[in-house]
This record gives structure tokens, sequence and C-alpha cells, in this order.
């Protein structure tokens, strides 16, 4: 109990430091595509529907629906409830680093670090300018990093003792894994092979099919659950249209610059074969996912792609086997990797990574604000009610509202007559004015066929009791209460 | 250690008499001195020399007259004057008075402190002879048969009636179901659909906990143990052959006279002194089979034959109650028929009632199958016992929780077991309610991290009739624990009730209301969903889709690592076919639930010896039985 009252209270003391590493870019405009798709998401979620949007992936969405509802009688705002979110996991990462290196163990390569090394060790990662980047990104990108760290912590957990909850450990970090990002789903593939290598020989020798069924069951059930769900909910799981961001094999420089420790570690672990093959396999899966992503294209930005980079990171300094020169090597190598890492970012990050670096250096131009268009709009229709809008593809908008109510939710009798007749007394309906479907990061958002329907019904002639309206992104039409269907 | 006086004269007879040879003579004397027994103790854990023959010698040596109590019967009545428990410690028995007023003594024994203990009971007006001590536990048993086979199935419910499940159900236990019935009812009449989500609610949540509770058990019990675990075995390989205690070994049978050799081989190879055993072969006397076959092996002297005499209910619970009112041990285990236990179980218990102190009142040992891969119900009830005894009862003992005994392997302090008046014979899982009694009493139960290996049930039919009475012993043990709630809640604590009520509560319930679930998705994959969602709002929607999928797939990946431990991975994908398993135990649940109601008492017979894997053990013990006699 003293243990988990200690832990709460570090948590809740790196939390403030997560905000603030993630509230200085974010106060100069910066704020990531990925947290206004979770901030709108988590609004509609926590009216108890998608919107007619995708479920994938539904971890971050449901986190930040629970922080939005926590938060929102003491006045925290839906677009900020991802950043607390992601402030949150980001504490309970580098926790989770922490305990880690400071774990006794036992014989060469098992022993820990006293607090003080392991809190420079610490300080270095959180510097990582990976974890600041990721923290802005959102909860999704946190929780991908989270269940990377898991992921690693579990496959050196399983070689060295090879246990029940260790094999539930990396079920569970897996299951996260590729129900909190594209990018996890793209790492579990990644890592097949190398749980493998990681396995413990004689475990693995006995049924290699059997072992690894038992490790990938949690994340095949996941998926195959989520497709049940949709059938069931009558919603989209996967994105339908083409992607828009492309990542390629750039990502790998990123995560080498970030993995320099990793790869250093695998020289004095050599001849510990049940240390270093966890680091070694995690190496491998890592930079193989950076590789697969550049076929893939789940996540655009080569930034967040090589984010599991810095859990291994991790591991290989809790695994570096213990001299009077551990502790030095290790931060030198550490302090290395931070600039090295700044410069790939520079060099190789996507578009948003280079927004963001405008935004966290002091002297460059800050981005302008992604929501500008959306702010106007929901100014002029909050709190009007009946607003029919494509809440799908319209994240920043329901963020900016802050809540579902008011709006027309798919599935509802209302949305339905106004869709059908095209005209509804008392309705707002709201349609984009720049042409093309809006793109988010990553998974594009799918077009709701029946608000293109609703769209040629209202680009038709004026009618009686329409009026129209164009604020920022967003043209509202406005037909009168006295308007009934036909 | 120099041998006793005794001890060197019976040995100089047998080898003068040709009974033993100089080899024989020269190990049985190392035996001795390692196990710190007297000779006729060795001898009697061999077949180099026959009982008569070693009491002839004892009789001869000690100068007394050796009585045959199977021609010359003792007089029962004067028997019946003494205490049995006493008698049957010192292996003395009063055969008749003598004209002379005397009291003629039996004792297999003969000795100083024999001798002491016969003026304790009889007085100084006594003159000793020497029986077999066969013949004097036969001849106790005879003359206490009625008044032992009363106390062994009604020791428990007359000291504590509501202990017992002689009651199926108590009144107030009663009032209170017919009252939920009722409410039930009328809710049904007056608002169905509110009704109907009211109890859907329920269920769900009592779901949701279930499966939230096994998987904190499988996290804190695949934690748990690993250091314990290397202490135990540390302390068990430092005890000393000679320092170690008389252990009794209760081996309850039934018509199963094929599979005795398995046990009696896996007996010698214990790492424990044979000398220092005392095997209780407990048969019921209308098993002519049994009793016929267990005869014809030529034990040696340390397997004794307890015959239960016929009475109602007939349980293995009542057959133990009656064979420990033999037991002479200080420790006290049950096998079954074929178990197989690993060598240093006993010594490893014995380490754990050291370490543990003496709260710890009984231990736990797993329980696994030798033949896994025989065919899909041997796989999936190894994956079953493995999540069972590897993962959830350490993490039950972990977390403080009464842990339901499991069929055989446990061991008991004997003063205990006797203060707690034993078993339970009316309930058919008498091991599980005696693990509850056992906390609620203030004591321990250990699990530790010996196996036993038993035969898998390879018969559907046949596994369905056992699973259908633990089901119906855990219900009974259910009604039996409720019945005091606040005791229950004061002895065993806050977490001790809820896991008491998801482990012995859950395991039936979830057998009984799993074809309920599956009939409302059956309709609502039929109907799409119209039909079911009047008494489905959608929060409860959400959380019966999270139990479906989530919960379900836990259970599943629960079963799928649990043979991990034991690094039998090769079981782990027949994990994902567990839900048939799940169908099997609904139909258990029900027969369980029927004869709950019509025949409380019964117990379902399980026929052992039908895997091939047996008949190989089988074959291989009687050709090790052959080779040693």
């Amino acid at each position: 109990m003293r243990v988990l009252g200690r832990g709460l209270t570090c948590w809740l003391l790196l939390v403030p430091v997560m905000l603030a590493l993630l509230a200085w870019p974010q106060g100069r405009g910066f704020l990531s595509q990925a947290m206004i798709e979770t901030a709108g998401r988590a609004v509609l979620a926590a009216a108890g529907t998608t919107g007619g949007g995708s479920l994938y992936p539904p971890l971050p969405v449901l986190l930040t629906a629970v922080v939005q509802t926590a938060g929102a009688p003491l006045g925290l705002s839906a677009l900020w409830a991802p950043a607390l979110a992601s402030a949150m996991l980001g504490a309970l990462v580098l926790l989770s680093w922490y305990k880690e290196l400071v774990r006794p163990g036992s014989g060469a390569g098992g022993q820990g670090y006293g607090p003080s090394a392991a809190l420079a060790i610490l300080a270095l990662l959180a510097l990582n300018p990976l974890l600041p980047r990721a923290l802005a990104e959102g909860p999704g990108a946190m929780l991908l990093l989270l269940g990377a760290t898991l992921v690693a912590q579990a496959l050196a957990r399983l070689r060295l003792d090879d246990s029940a909850p260790g094999m539930m450990q990396l079920g569970a970090a897996l299951l996260l894994l590729v129900l909190s990002h594209p990018m996890g789903m793209v790492l579990a593939l990644a890592a097949l092979p190398f749980v493998a290598l990681a396995a413990r020989p004689s475990s693995l020798a006995v049924a290699p099919w059997g072992y690894l069924t038992a490790v990938y069951f949690p994340a095949l059930a996941a998926l195959l659950s989520l497709g049940f769900v949709q059938a069931v909910l009558g919603t989209d799981l996967w994105p339908a249209r083409a992607l828009a961001g492309t990542s390629g094999p750039e990502a790998a420089l990123i995560a080498l610059a970030a993995g320099l420790l990793a790869l250093a570690a695998l020289l004095p672990l050599w001849r510990l074969p049940r240390y270093a093959m966890p680091v070694l396999a995690l190496l491998g899966a890592a930079l193989s996912a950076c590789l697969f992503n550049a076929v893939l294209r789940a996540e655009p930005d080569p930034a967040i792609a090589a984010l599991p980079m810095l859990a291994v990171t991790a591991l290989a300094a809790r695994r570096w086997p213990p001299s009077a020169r551990r502790v030095p090597l290790v931060l030198l190598l550490l302090a290395l990797t931070l600039p090295l890492t700044a410069l790939a970012l520079r060099a190789h990050g996507g578009a948003e990574s280079r927004a963001w670096i405008a935004a966290a250096l002091p002297g460059a131009e800050a981005p302008g604000d992604p929501l500008a268009g959306d702010r106007e709009a929901a100014a002029l229709v909050a709190g009007r009610g009946a607003l029919l809008v494509d809440t799908a593809n319209a994240p920043g908008l329901v963020a900016l509202l802050g809540s579902a109510e008011g709006l027309l939710l798919p599935g509802s009798p209302e949305r339905d007559l106004a869709l059908l007749s095209g005209r509804s007394g008392g309705v707002i309906s709201l349609m984009r004015r720049e042409a093309g479907p809006s793109i988010s990061g990553g998974w594009p958002l799918p077009v709701d066929p029946v608000g293109a329907a609703l769209s040629r019904q209202l680009h038709s002639p004026p009618l009686d009791g329409k009026s129209m309206q164009n604020a920022g992104n967003w043209q509202i039409i406005t037909f009168d209460r006295a308007e009934t269907p036909r | 250690m120099a041998l006793d006086a005794e001890s060197e004269a019976l040995g100089d007879l047998l080898l003068d008499r040709g009974a033993l040879t100089a080899d024989q003579l020269d190990e049985a004397e190392a035996l001795c001195a390692e196990w710190n027994v007297g000779l006729f103790d060795v001898l009697q854990s061999r077949r180099w020399v026959s009982a008569d023959e070693i009491y002839r010698q004892l009789a001869f040596y000690h100068d007394l007259p050796l009585l045959d109590l199977t021609g010359d019967r003792p007089d029962e009545a004067l028997i019946r004057e003494y205490d049995a428990q006493q008698m049957t410690n010192a292996m003395l028995l009063p055969v008749r008075r003598q004209p002379s007023g005397r009291l003629l003594v039996a004792a297999a024994r003969p000795g100083p402190q024999v001798v002491l203990a016969m003026r304790r009971i009889f007085g100084a007006e006594v003159d000793l002879a020497v029986a077999s001590g066969f013949d004097i536990s036969l001849a106790l048993q005879r003359a206490f048969r009625e008044r032992q086979s009363h106390r062994a199935v009604f020791g428990l419910a007359e000291a504590d009636p509501l202990m017992s499940a002689q009651r199926v159900a108590t009144l107030p236990q009663m009032v209170i179901l017919y009252a939920l019935a009722t409410v039930l009812l009328a809710g049904f009449a007056l608002a169905p659909i509110a009704t109907l989500i009211a109890l859907n609610v329920v269920m769900t949540i009592f779901y949701t906990g279930n499966f939230a509770f096994k998987t904190l058990l499988v996290w804190v019990g695949g934690a748990a143990q690993d250091r314990s675990s290397r202490a135990i075995a540390a302390e068990a390989a430092l005890l000393r052959d000679e320092d170690l205690p008389v252990y009794t070994v209760l081996v309850p049978m039934f018509r199963e006279p094929e599979v005795l050799p398995i046990l009696t081989r896996a007996l010698r190879e214990l790492d424990y002194p044979l000398a220092k055993l005392d095997i209780k072969i407990v048969l019921e006397e209308s098993d002519d089979s049994t009793i016929e076959a267990a005869r014809s092996l030529g034990l040696e002297g340390v397997f004794e034959i307890v015959l239960v005499p016929a009475s109602h209910p007939q349980t293995k619970p009542k057959a133990c109650n009656y064979a420990l009112q033999y037991a002479r041990g200080e420790f006290l285990v049950i096998f079954d028929a074929e178990d197989k236990p690993e060598p240093d179980q006993l010594k490893k218990v014995l380490a754990t009632f050291r370490q543990q102190g003496e709260k710890t009142a009984c231990v736990q040992c797993r329980l696994n199958y030798y033949n896994a891969g025989e065919n899909w119900l041997t796989r999936m009830f190894t994956l079953d016992y493995s999540l069972w005894f590897d993962l959830m009862l350490p993490g039950l003992e972990r977390l403080g929780v009464p842990i339901p005994l499991g069929g055989t392997s446990n061991h008991f302090r004997m003063d205990v077991l006797r203060d707690l008046g034993a078993w339970d014979p009316f309930n058919v899982t008498e091991d599980a309610d005696l693990g509850i009694r056992l906390t609620q009493k203030g004591y321990r139960v250990g699990v530790i991290d010996s196996t036993t290996f038993e035969e898998a049930n390879v018969s559907i039919p046949n596994w369905i009739r056992q699973r259908s009475r633990w089901i119906k012993g855990y219900m009974q043990t259910f009604l039996v624990h409720t019945r005091r709630p606040v005791n229950l809640i004061r002895t065993v604590g806050p977490a001790g009730l809820l896991g008491f009520v998801f482990f012995i509560g859950g395991t039936f319930l979830s057998g009984l209301l799993n074809p309920l679930f599956w009939a409302i998705f059956a309709v609502w994959l039929a109907s799409g969903g119209s039909l079911i969602e009047p008494v489905f709002p959608p929060a409860l929607l959400y959380l019966s889709l999270f139990n479906l999928l989530a919960g379900n797939g836990l259970l599943i990946y629960l079963t799928m690592v649990a043979p991990f431990r034991r690094r039998w991975t090769h079981l782990a994908p027949w994990g994902i076919s567990v839900v048939g398993y799940w169908v099997l135990m609904t139909i258990a649940s029900y027969k369980a639930l029927s004869q709950l109601i019509s025949n409380p008492f019964y117990w379902e017979k399980t026929q052992h010896g039908l895997s091939s894997h047996t008949a190989a053990e089988l074959a291989a013990a009687k050709a090790d039985g052959e080779a040693a006699a």
C-alpha cells in the first residue's frame, strides 16, 4: 500500500512536468492533427457514439473521454483533455522506466541503478526530443510508447523467468499496442519473428507455434472483437480512404539515432544472451516496424514511427552490465543521443514534427492555428442546437463545441429525418467550404455518404426559409422552424 | 547408531532360523540407523519375512505367548469398556478376563512404553501376550464398528449442525430463496422490462467480477511462490530421515482394484522412510473385488486395509472419517488410488509446516495429469488443472482467500484435523468444504510446488459424472458456509468473502448462467438486436459486449497461459477450444443442480483406469512389484 502511495505521489508530481513539456509548443500554436481528432472523437464517445466515424484506435479516445468527463466540471476544455491524458500517460511511462531502472536483480546485467543514477538516466530519456514530440502528438502516441515499454519489459522478464504473468504482460502489452495506435499494430506485426528470438530457447523448442499463439492471441482476439463490434454497432472499423501521409525508411534513421545506447549495449552484453537477446529482439522489432511502416503507411510522421525505440533504449540502459563505468557510459551515450535525435528529427521528421520544432524553438516562427477555420463556426453555432454536420469529418469543430449536446448524431431519428428530407425546421447544417474530404494525420476519416447526399441538396437552388452563411471553413445553412419536411 | 536390544535379538533370531539372509539383515540394520526406527518397523516395510514369522520371534524374544485373534476371538463387550483411541495408539487389546480375574491383554509391540500404556489403560492386574498388529486393529474395528461408524457419519453434524451439509438448506436460507423468487416473480408481473434489466445488470456485473477476480488470481498466483518454493525445497533437502515423524497416508478406494499397484509403487518410491508411513487402504466392506485385489498384492506390513462398515451416505469423506480413527501419524495425507505424488512431496510438506508455523494446518499440493496428450478432453482437463492448481490456488493463498482443497494430496496436521471434526460425509466435495472451514476457524492453508500426477478422464460421460459431483459439492459448500454470513465475514474478511463468492459461487453460477447468455447471444444474432434491445439499454449493452468479447477472451487467454509454468506450451493453442469445455461444464452444472435437489448425498463414482497411459503405468507397477517381492 505504501509502495502504491509513493508511486501515485511521484506520478502526480510528474504529470505537471509532462504538461509543461507539452504546453510550451501548444501554447505557441502547435496542435497535432491526432490531438484534434482524439478530442473530437472523445466528445462523441462520451455521448456513447462514434459519430459515424471509425472505432479504431479505441483506447486513446476512451481514455480522453474519461478525462474529458471527469475534467468538465473543473472547466477542462475538450481540446485540453487529450493533452492532459497524454501528460498522464507520459508520467506513467517515466515512472515505469524509473521502476525498471531501480528494480533490484541478481547476476551480471541484473543489478538495478541507485536512485540518483536512475533519475539522471530518466531525465536524459525524458529530454530526448522524441518524448516531448510524442507528448504533443497526443494520447495515442503515448499509449504506443507505453505499450512498447511494456513489451520490452515483458520480453526481458519472459526470457528470465518464463512465467505466466510474463506471458500475460506480453499479451497485454501487444493488446495495448494494437488498440492504441496504427503504428502499434505495425510494431506488433514486426515483432512477430523477434519474439521468437527473445524467447527462452527451451520454451520455444517444445512447441514454437504454441508459444507464439499464446503471445499473439490477445492482439488477434482484440482485432476480431473490434470487427465484431463494428458489425454489431454498425460503425466503421478500418479507414476507408487512401492514406494522405507517407513515411519512408527515414523513420529508421531517427530510430537509429534514438537507439544509440541500445546498439552500444549489445557490445558489453554479447556474452550474456539472456540479457542481450531481448535487447537485440526489440532493436530488430523497432527498426523493422519503421521499415514496415514505409510500406504499410500506418503513421505518416517518421518521428512517431520511430518512437518505440525510446522504450528499447530505456530497457538497454537497465540491462547494461554493472561495472564502475556503467553509469558514466550510459549517461554519456544518452547525452549523445539528444543532439543526434534532434538532428535526425529536423532532417527526417514529418511536416508536423517540423511544425513542432518550430513551435518548440523560441526564436523560430510559430506555426499557425490549425483550428482557425473552425473557431468562427463553432462560436456561431454553439448552444443553438439541432446541428447537422458530418461529425466523423469535423473533429475540430466537435472538440471546439465541447459537447455532443445539440448535435444530430448518426442513428438519431431527427438526423435521419433531416437527411431524408434535405430540409428540416430548426436544423442548422454545417458543410465544409473547401473541396475534398478532410484528411487527418495518419488514417483518413470515412466519408459520410448521407452527408454527401445532403450536400447535393443544399447546393440546389435556394428554398424558402433557407439562409446561408460563411464562417471560417464552414458554410452554415439554417432552415426556419416553420419549414416542414416534405 | 547401535541397535536397541530388541532389534538386535530379533535380527539374530530371524537369521538363526533362516528367515532372513545376512545381507538382508545388514541392509535392515543400516536402515534402522538411518531412519531411527527398530528392526521390527524396518521389516514391516519390506517383504523379506512374513508378518507371522516376525510376531512369532517377537513373542519368543519377550517370552510371551502368541495369540491368534482370528481363531481365538476376543471379548468385544470387554473391548468396548476401554478407550478406542488409546488402544489404537498403543496397539493394545483386552482379549478376555481370565479365571484368575486378571485381564489378558494383547500387544503388537511389547516393550517398556507399551507396558506403561497398558497399566495406564487397564490397570496393574494384567497378563501380557503378543498378537499381530493386523489382528489387534481388526478386533478393534469389529468391536467399535457401530460407534465409530456413527461417529464417522454424524460426528460433525452433531458437534456443529450448521457446518454440516446434512441439511441441504436451512430454514432461513429457504426463506431467503423463497423471498427472492417472490420478488422476481412480482417484478415480472408488475414491471417485466425493468425486472429483466435489473436481472441482466446483476448477472452482467457478476460476470465482470468473475473475470476480473480470476485474472487477478492468475497474476498474483503466477508471480507468487518462486522464492518460497526454493526455500521449502532447500529445507526439505536438509531434513534427516531419522527426525521424520510418522505420517499417515489414507487411500480411500471403491471398486477400483485395477489401479492399486500404481499407488503402492508410487508410495514405495516416496523419499520418506517407508517404516514411518502409516498407510491405510480404506475400502468399503462390501467391495469384495478391491479387498481381494489388495490382499493378493502381498503388501508390506505398513500397508493396512481398513474396512468401512456399510452405512448411508456411502461417500469418500465418511470412509476417511472412519479410517482416521485408526490413524497413528502426526500428519496425514489423502491420495487417490491412481495418484503418483512426486517423491519429495512429504518432506516438502513437513518443511512448509515448519516454515509457516502452527497456524498452517493444511498444505495443498498441486494436481496434474500424466495422460494430458491422450485426447481433447484430457488436454482441456490438464489446462483446467494447470490454471486451477498452478495459478489460481497460489493466488488465493497470497490474497488470504479461503482455499477450497482439491481432491487429493492435501496434507493435514492430525491434531487440527481431529479438532475440526474432520470431513463432512454429507458433502460430496468434502475437501473444498474443509478448506473453507479451516480458514473460518483461523487456520491457514498453504499451497506448495509439489505435484501429484493423476489420470485425467478420457471419457466425456465419465467426466460429466465427476464434474457434476464437484459442482454439486461446491453448491453444498456455498450453502453451508453462507448460513452464518456475519461469522463468515468476520472470520475470512471482506476480501475472503469476495473470493469465496466468486471462487465457490462463481464456479457453479457461471455454469448455470452460461446457457442463458448464449441464448441471448443467439437471439441477438438471429434477430439483429431488435428482440433484445428493450432489456439491453446502451450502458448495459456495452458492458455485456465487454463481457462477451474481453471477458471470454481473457478466460480463454488465461487457459492458454496456464501450462507455461510447466513449459507445456504445446497445450497452449488448445486453450482456444475451451468454449467446448465450458459447454460440458454447463451440462455438469445442471446435472449437479438436479442432483442437489433429488439426491444430494449421492456420490457419482469416477471410473479410473480407462486411460491407455494408466494401463502402461499399471504394467510397469506390476513388474516393479514382482521384482520387489
